[in-house]
């Protein structure tokens, strides 16, 4: 009913304004007749001013400031108010201002995960099995507040320079079930209390030049950035240290980034940049160019290299005391890689039809096979597809992905595909129990099947701290949804996806088990966002999550209990200021 | 002789198949004449003077040209043996007799061979050696290239019968996993008028098959009764008979020619075998349904072993990689139950070796510094260099079976240490950390070299080591035709040591020469430590290949030709005497080697199991009843060997290839005194487990009886030379606040593993030691703490006796110095063979009273610790009696220290082949 009304609205206010159009239409129209003055159709108003009145001068202080003269003061904590902690005014001298801005995200997860007992300790009698009770909890308080200085008009061309400082805290409780998994040590128990504080951005933006009236430019940015290799995070989507040149062209038809990114070594439980420790010995080069209107208007094309070169011989622990470089697998031996992926991403429209893809090919060596115990190459590709379409307040989606899997460990060739640092916006992201949760190997070493926020079933130790493992079994993702628009202020989204291994060799190999079959499962998920006021400072989030798991993940995984099917529900809560 | 043109192209085509199915190649093979071989009829039964003769044909599947080959049987038999080359077309003899022939490469050779025997002789396989001056005997494959032969007293049936199949190949094809196939029989009764039994079996291999036969029309082939799993036809002398076998499968058969057969056989009223014949079965189009199908362990082949030849051959190959190297060497092999064939020394090699010491060690009068602190102990100032070869050889041969695993002792180095993999931090300690101190000198499992008996007395079975297994690069297995036949140890340089760090190369020249001398033997690659994960983890096979070779080993001298001054074979004392020159190996299953296959049915019909016997046959450890209060039956002591074996020949083995194979392991169960009342090996299941298997059991029972604290307690200071023992007691009373040892807890290897490891809980480094361990300062895997200390004695009087000389300064023939528990029969002490620290060993309790244990060891320890758990349950289950699992409120994983529980069993992931099932241990 209410949508009725805000259409009807609408259409009334479309009608309203053609109807002005063609009055001036009339109006200007060569050879017309004159029309005379318009009756006074409302009287109190105000009446134009006379053109013959005389000119007068009155010096205001500036745009920013003229709220003041208005008589409507600066409110620092309503941003929607003119804010001088919003940059709605300089701060010093003309052109200096800050901007301010916070998120409070507030996370809990019940959630069951096939986890292994622990084979040197146990917390209860009659744990007689490798698979432990799955239930977890899972509870986060995260606060990011982000501070910026600016110096340059910033609302009529770029800034000239900018100062960002994103200082960002976290506590996480985890509580499992079985020991051994919140820390490597047992007898620590089966709870983890964990907070930290790291910097997700810290960085200077320099605005080198414009190239044209139009404010096409070059600008280089230094420090701790986000960045994102592609439109849906498939390849490297991280906030890390480097230097990044960036700008357009031709009316912004063209955009490109040239970037070289050091990685910064991540904090285990928080997953934040941690800066007291050494720098990562990996190394990423990043060149891509987006044209607009290409292939067709409404839908811009990506094409990147991206090149990763990786350096880590030396062992490392995370902080809960598990070996995450080498990953304990196969020859679990220090190993050097470089790689090239070679990008041609997508993101826009055909007509009514919407559609995202991205298309990697990986090209590179390996220092060791971790398998054969000796040097191969890599080559792998990955390949995904959203196409939708929208119904007015609905779009129907449907998801295809191929990540090739290893069909031969242990040969001279690695061709299963795994990104650097992935954080998928598909296929219900991080509402899809496959993609949310990190599931372990169990038996498999010291990797898990898939991290968290990931959608490769890449064996890394760790997707933050680990290496990149082209010797993985790949995945074939078939899915359906839909997003739907229920109010303004509440999207339902629901996911479906079928999911199976390329080829589970390596799972065969690395368990000393035969026969281990493709099929994962049925990933289910619902999500529903509520905005209350309409706007991004309240959001409510709750989504569910069930994997209904299929022969293939029946072979590898199983708990003591609840093993017809795995389930994650998230409630969540972000403030932003 | 038109049908004996037929049997001779059926042969080649029997080979052709064995060739087909895959006869692992070495990733180290040297270019040369390869043989296979094949023999029709399979079988004869003659009169004694009548002459036995059959078709051979030899193919060189090699690239250069066999030179001189020859035929003659590996199995002694009294019978006059001949050989003689026929053409292939007319089958007509051609040449002499006993002459030997060049054979091209590719090309193949037909014979006719002949035995007369001279005495009565059973039905016996008769094995050939098919060999040419430049290449190895052909693999020996039972129905393919042996004889079943019968020499009698009296006139009786002789049954030539020969297979034909649809394919005319030799195989039957089973279509999909329950499809029947069929094969036909012809046969001619060429001995005397009997009445025979015709059956099917398929061997001693397990495969999803039933078959049933019926004789039939020669003319039409249709069955003159309707198929059952036996005919009895009475067969009259020069009767053609034909029948039809039909085989219906119940799952998929991998092509596996060697091992996958189906065998006919006539079998006079006696059960002598009087005929038989056999043919490859396979599934075409197999369907896996559950997780996999199943790989069961394949029989060795009887009959492959090391010949003094082989022996001498490897020797020389050593030595001259060794002289080239500047790095003169000791060198022992043994065969596959451990037996010494040779200790050779190179003049100029060191006599002597440190055995790598702690660093904050050592403290040799208090003897904490474990193996090396013994050697620094008076009369013994170093290892010999001997006694630390042949552990090496040892290790090499226990760990390794034919069909599943290869193992090295850098293998046995990476599984030992107090991480896995060695050199990381928070990982647990090795799978088997622990099995360094089993196949003691003083175990009373292990038998003892004694000079004046030779390999067929009662020396028979697996044999003990001087120093354990050992963790020292530079031992080996050896294979022959793809046959694990025994192990190489070389010692030349450095200390007795283990790997710390395995993420580098050692270029070890123990091992590297050790390599050299494996040349020819090499280990088949597709069962490579390096190509078997556990846990995820690779495992390490060897540091050197034949790349750090500086001579070519193939090519090395003939023994007999190294000039004097080389070096000499060298006597060691309970172990090998010079006088004795270069031994050959006993065939693994033969009696002689003292383990031989059980076909009787008393344990498992679908997989017999191996059996060790003595000298005189007899079977060492049969089914028996126990002793003590509320005692195993004999018909319980068997029904937990049964329900352990039962369980073990589905589960998934962790260390065989390919992945998806079934376990193979040895399964003990002792009474509550130790003694052992029923010992069965899964075939091809490594040596070590055998001893480990007991020690395990038995440490699971001292632990939980009621005497064991003050056992440990009640040894004097120094006992035969090793330390008090009862510290270990008072540590762990103190660790967990109460005795542990008194018969209230029940404990089984794991939770005892988890309390000796150097970090309790087990791998964290930041934590102090479990109470059965050193402090981690001087733990190291040459000493460990209760293990070691309560075998240090025996160990000590051991080398005294071996550097002496002198056997009656010997150990006694049991382990420990601990006393006999009160009623013992035995008089001995409970671990008599040792105690063992790594899983798969559980106490068997009758309504809450301890009556003995299981202890299951060859395989994963998960794999180890659910067969030996379910294996109790399972009996349990069956017998009703009351015996079962240690009831859970007394089990060791009720206890806490240091904030941890010990873990009392832990059942693998996927456990059996075959079947997605998961969890099979809870709530048991």
């Amino acid at each position: 009913m209410r949508r009725t009304l805000h259409f009807a609205a609408l259409s009334v206010l479309a009608l309203a304004i053609a109807g002005t159009a063609v009055a001036q239409d009339e109006f200007q129209k060569p050879g017309a007749a004159i029309q005379g003055p318009v009756p006074d159709q409302n009287p109190g108003a105000l009446p134009a001013p006379s053109p013959d009145l005389e000119y007068r001068q009155v010096p205001i202080p500036d745009r920013n400031r003229i709220m003041d003269a208005l008589g409507v003061p600066d409110q620092a904590l309503n941003p929607y108010q003119q804010s001088t902690l919003k940059g709605d005014r300089p701060v010093y001298g003309e052109d200096w201002y800050v901007a301010v801005s916070s998120v409070l995200d507030t996370l809990y997860e019940p959630r069951t995960v096939p986890v292994p007992t622990n084979v040197v300790s146990t917390n209860r009698q009659l744990t007689n099995d490798q698979f432990g009770r799955p239930r977890q909890t899972f509870f986060a308080e995260t606060l990011i507040p982000t501070f910026s200085i600016i110096k340059g008009d910033t609302t009529f061309k770029p800034p000239e320079l900018e100062f960002t400082v994103t200082p960002a805290v976290k506590f996480t409780h985890l509580g499992v079930d079985e020991l051994g998994i919140a820390d490597v040590n047992p007898a620590k128990g089966r709870n983890r209390n964990s907070g930290f504080i790291g910097f997700q951005e810290a960085f200077i933006d320099y605005h080198l030049r414009n190239v044209s009236d139009r404010y096409d430019f070059d600008s280089v940015r230094v420090g701790i950035q986000p960045m994102n290799a592609d439109f849906r995070g498939f390849l490297f989507q991280d906030q890390q240290l480097g230097v990044r040149l960036f700008g357009d062209r031709a009316n912004n038809r063209f955009q490109y980034n040239l970037a070289y990114f050091r990685r910064i070594e991540k904090d285990t439980n928080s997953g934040f940049n941690d800066l007291s420790k050494p720098l990562r010995r990996d190394n990423i080069l990043l060149a891509n160019l987006f044209v607009q209107d290409l292939p067709v208007t409404g839908f811009t094309t990506e094409f990147s290299v991206v090149e990763n070169w990786n350096r880590e011989a030396a062992f490392h622990y995370d902080s809960n005391g598990f070996q995450v470089r080498p990953a304990v697998f196969g020859f679990d031996a220090p190993h050097k890689y470089n790689v090239t992926y070679f990008g041609l991403n997508g993101d826009g429209h055909f007509g009514r039809i919407n559609l995202t893809h991205s298309f990697y090919y990986a090209l590179g060596n390996d220092s060791l096979n971790e398998i054969s115990g000796k040097k191969a190459n890599i080559r792998a590709f990955f390949l995904a597809l959203e196409p939708s379409i929208d119904f007015d307040w609905l779009r129907i989606r449907g998801s295809f992905l191929y990540s090739s899997g290893d069909d031969n460990p242990g040969s001279g060739t690695e061709t299963g595909f795994d990104a650097i640092t992935e954080n998928p916006q598909f296929a219900g992201a991080d509402s899809s129990y496959w993609i949310r949760e990190g599931i372990p190997f169990i038996g498999g070493g010291g990797v898990g099947l898939t991290g968290p926020n990931s959608l490769i079933p890449a064996l890394r130790s760790s997707k933050d701290e680990g290496q990149s493992n082209f010797i993985n079994p790949g995945l074939l993702l078939l899915g359906i949804g839909a997003d739907i628009d229920l109010l303004p202020e509440l999207r339902i989204a629901l996911n479906a996806n079928h999911l199976s291994f390329n080829n589970t060799k390596i799972l065969e190999i690395l368990r000393q088990q035969g026969h281990i079959r493709d099929d994962i499962g049925w990933d289910l998920s619902a999500t529903a966002n509520w905005r209350p006021f309409d706007t991004q400072n309240m959001i409510f989030r709750v989504s569910g999550a069930v994997l209904v798991p299929g022969d293939g993940f029946k072979d590898l995984l199983s708990s003591q209990s609840e093993d017809k099917l795995y389930y994650s529900v998230v409630l969540n809560l972000i403030l932003a200021y | 002789m038109t049908v004996a043109v037929k049997r001779c192209r059926l042969g080649g085509i029997a080979v052709a198949a064995l060739l087909g199915g895959g006869i692992t190649t070495s990733a180290f093979a040297q270019a040369t004449a390869s043989l296979v071989s094949a023999v029709l009829p399979s079988s004869r039964s003659v009169q004694i003077g009548q002459t036995a003769t059959a078709f051979a044909t030899i193919i060189n599947a090699g690239t250069a040209t066999g030179t001189a080959c020859s035929i003659a049987p590996s199995t002694t038999i009294p019978a006059n043996f001949a050989y003689q080359t026929t053409s292939s077309a007319t089958n007509a003899p051609t040449g002499s007799a006993n002459t030997p022939i060049d054979i091209a490469p590719g090309a193949s050779q037909s014979f006719i061979i002949s035995l007369t025997p001279t005495a009565a002789i059973p039905p016996i396989s008769v094995g050939f050696s098919f060999s040419c001056t430049n290449a190895a005997s052909a693999p020996l494959t039972t129905g393919v290239n042996d004889l079943l032969l019968s020499g009698s007293a009296t006139p009786v049936p002789g049954m030539v019968a020969m297979s034909a199949t649809a394919s005319n190949d030799g195989i039957v094809h089973i279509p999909g996993n329950t499809g029947t196939g069929a094969f036909a029989i012809a046969s001619v009764n060429v001995g005397a008028t009997g009445d025979l039994t015709v059956s099917a079996d398929t061997g001693s291999a397990g495969i999803p098959l039933a078959l049933t036969l019926c004789q039939t029309m020669p003319s039409t082939g249709a069955c003159l009764q309707s198929p059952s799993a036996s005919v009895h036809p009475t067969i009259n002398a020069g009767a053609t008979p034909t029948f039809s076998v039909f085989a219906v499968g119940s799952g998929a058969i991998p092509f596996a020619p060697a091992t996958s057969r189906v065998f006919v056989r006539f079998t006079d009223s006696g059960g002598a075998v009087r005929g038989s014949t056999s043919v490859a079965v396979v599934t075409d189009n197999p369907t896996t349904t559950g997780s996999a199908s199943i790989l069961l362990p394949g029989p060795s082949v009887l009959g492959t072993a090391l010949t003094q030849a082989d022996v001498g051959k490897i020797i020389s190959q050593v030595v001259q990689e060794a002289k080239a190297r500047g790095k003169p060497a000791t060198i022992a092999i043994v065969d596959r139950l451990g037996a010494v064939l040779a200790v050779y020394a190179m003049n100029g090699a060191p006599a002597t070796f440190q055995i790598e010491s702690n660093p904050n060690g050592p403290n040799a009068t208090q003897l904490i510094d474990g193996l090396s602190g013994v050697a620094n102990l008076g009369a013994v100032p170093l290892v010999p260099a001997t006694l630390e070869a042949i552990a090496k050889a040892v290790t090499g041969a226990y760990l390794s079976t034919s069909h599943g695993n290869a193992f090295t002792t850098r293998t046995a180095s990476q599984i030992v240490q107090d991480h896995f993999n060695p050199g990381t931090m928070g990982a647990p300690s090795g799978p088997l950390f622990g099995v360094q101190f089993s196949s003691l000198p003083c175990s009373d499992l292990n038998v003892r070299y004694s000079p004046t008996a030779d390999l067929s007395s009662t020396t028979r079975g697996p044999h003990r080591s001087p120093l354990g297994l050992a963790g020292d690069p530079g031992g080996f297995p050896l294979y022959k035709n793809g046959e694990l036949v025994g192990g190489i140890g070389v010692k030349a340089e450095g200390p007795y040591r283990v790997d710390e760090y395995i993420y580098d190369n050692d270029h070890s020249t123990d091992e590297i020469e050790a390599l050299a001398g494996t040349i020819g033997f090499d280990t088949p690659a597709a069962i490579r430590a390096d190509t078997i994960n556990a846990g995820g983890i690779t495992l390490r096979y060897s540091d050197a290949t034949p790349s750090d070779f500086v001579t070519t080993p193939a090519s090395a001298p003939a023994y007999a030709s190294l000039p004097v001054g080389t070096g000499s074979l060298l006597s060691v004392s309970g172990y090998y005497s010079s006088a004795d020159g270069l031994r050959a190996g006993s065939p693994y299953g033969s009696s002689a080697s003292g383990i031989v296959q059980d076909f009787s049915g008393t344990v498992s019909t679908s997989v017999p199991p191996y059996l060790l016997v003595d000298g005189a046959s007899m079977v060492r450890y049969p089914a028996v009843a126990g002793a003590g209060p509320s005692a195993m039956t004999q018909a319980e002591a068997l029904q937990v060997l049964k329900s352990a074996y039962a369980s073990a020949i589905q589960t998934r083995a962790q260390i065989r290839n390919p992945p998806g194979s079934v376990l193979a392991v040895t399964i003990s169960v002792v009474d509550v005194y130790g003694t052992p009342v029923g010992v069965a090996t899964l075939p091809d299941a490594p040596v070590f487990g055998i001893d480990v298997s007991l020690q395990k059991a038995r440490t699971a029972v001292f632990m939980s009886s009621a005497n064991g604290d003050a056992a440990l307690k009640s040894t004097p200071a120094n006992p035969a030379g090793g330390p008090s023992v009862g510290k270990f007691s008072d540590a762990a009373a103190a660790f967990f606040g109460r005795p542990v040892f008194s018969g209230g807890y029940a404990w089984g290897a794991r939770a005892i593993g988890n309390i000796s490891r150097d970090s309790y809980p087990d791998g964290i480094d930041t934590t102090p030691n479990g109470p059965l361990s050193l402090a981690k300062n001087l733990s190291t895997p040459f000493s460990v703490g209760l293990q070691l200390d309560l075998i240090l004695g025996n160990i000590k009087s051991h080398l005294v006796s071996v550097v002496t000389g002198d056997p009656t300064a010997d150990t006694p023939p049991f382990c420990t110095a601990l006393p006999a528990p009160p009623g013992s029969p035995t008089g001995k002490p409970v671990m008599a063979n040792g105690e063992q620290i790594f899983p798969g060993g559980f106490p068997i309790y009758r309504n809450g009273v301890l009556i003995g244990g299981v202890g299951i060891s060859g395989d994963g320890v998960d794999q180890d610790d659910m067969t030996a758990f379910l294996g109790i349950y399972n009996a349990g289950q069956a017998l009703g009696t009351g015996l079962g699992e240690a009831p859970p409120a007394i089990r060791a994983s009720t206890l806490y220290g240091n904030g941890a529980a010990p873990h009392y069993v832990n059942c693998p992931f996927a456990p059996y082949v075959g079947s997605n099932s998961q969890n099979l241990c809870a709530g048991k």
